[in-house]
């Protein structure tokens, strides 16, 4: 069960790491979905194809060669993130780049957990719905990523100009 | 196919312009299309941490992919465009490439 019991559950530090503030059964929820992960993505299964988008749409040649190198790759990644999360599932303290796995990784498993339900922009809960504890984390899962998106995106250098624009 | 979303966003800066002068591979465009799963602020972070992206330019982005469906986010040759699509897919976003024909 994904519960809160701070208003700001992740805070960037000035030292550039991120103070996690969640109680043990959310950090258990995030660890779990990340071992699900883990072993999902070694299956070629429906529920993970966003994971695995297509690069070239109109060109399956180049798409074939793409998906060699990056296939092993986004698997790699999400074996790798497994293990962050459960080397890291208590502490209170992250760097930022385990803060970034476990972001990662609550997105992938929003992504999945999306694709699985077959979701709509709109969707919203309904009790009366047979997969309703699915949709349930789902919707918790978004707001874990938006906390995190929050605490993340303030860290961010913004350079009040775009580059393409040059300065000013 | 054309740039739908206006003129082509890296193409004004000059670093770019004269690449495209010289490489023949020029212009291949990164695509990013809305979902319904990812948050519009987690795009707009992706963008702009990839992409050095200012905050705002991050958003209009992000704001173009959501209402349009679909937004050029780089430009580049075929490698460089490669790898910007591989770095959005690890971020879970749905990107393609295409030559800008």
């Amino acid at each position: 069960m994904v519960r809160f019991r701070s208003r700001k559950p992740f805070r960037a530090r000035s030292n550039g790491s991120f103070r996690v503030d969640l109680p043990d059964e959310t950090r258990q929820v995030i660890l779990n979905l990340a071992e699900s992960l883990e072993e999902l993505v070694a299956l070629d299964v429906p529920d993970t194809k966003r994971l695995f988008p297509t690069a070239y749409p109109d060109d399956p040649e180049r798409d074939a060669g793409y998906q060699i190198f990056a296939r092993d790759q986004l698997v790699a990644q999400r074996i790798k993130a497994a293990e962050t999360i459960r080397a890291t599932v208590d502490k209170t303290t992250l760097t930022q780049e385990e803060f970034s796995t476990w972001l990662g990784a609550v997105n992938d498993a929003r992504l999945v957990l999306g694709t699985r339900l077959d979701v709509s922009e709109e969707d919203e809960l309904d009790l009366s719905e047979p997969d309703f504890e699915l949709h349930l984390l789902y919707h918790q899962l978004g707001v874990v990523l938006h906390h995190m998106v929050e605490a993340i995106a303030g860290t961010l250098p913004d350079k009040g100009f775009d580059p393409d624009r040059g300065p000013g | 196919m054309g740039v739908v979303m206006g003129t082509p966003l890296e193409l004004e800066d000059p670093e770019v312009i004269g690449k495209e002068l010289t490489d023949a591979d020029l212009p291949w465009v990164v695509i990013v299309w809305n979902d319904p799963i990812n948050l519009m602020s987690y795009v707009a972070f992706v963008f702009q941490k990839l992409f050095g992206y200012s905050k705002e330019k991050a958003n209009r982005l992000m704001r173009d992919v959501h209402e349009k469906g679909r937004a050029v986010v780089a430009t580049g040759t075929r490698t460089e465009a490669e790898r910007d699509v591989n770095r959005l897919h690890s971020y879970g976003l749905w990107a393609t490439m295409e030559h800008d024909k």
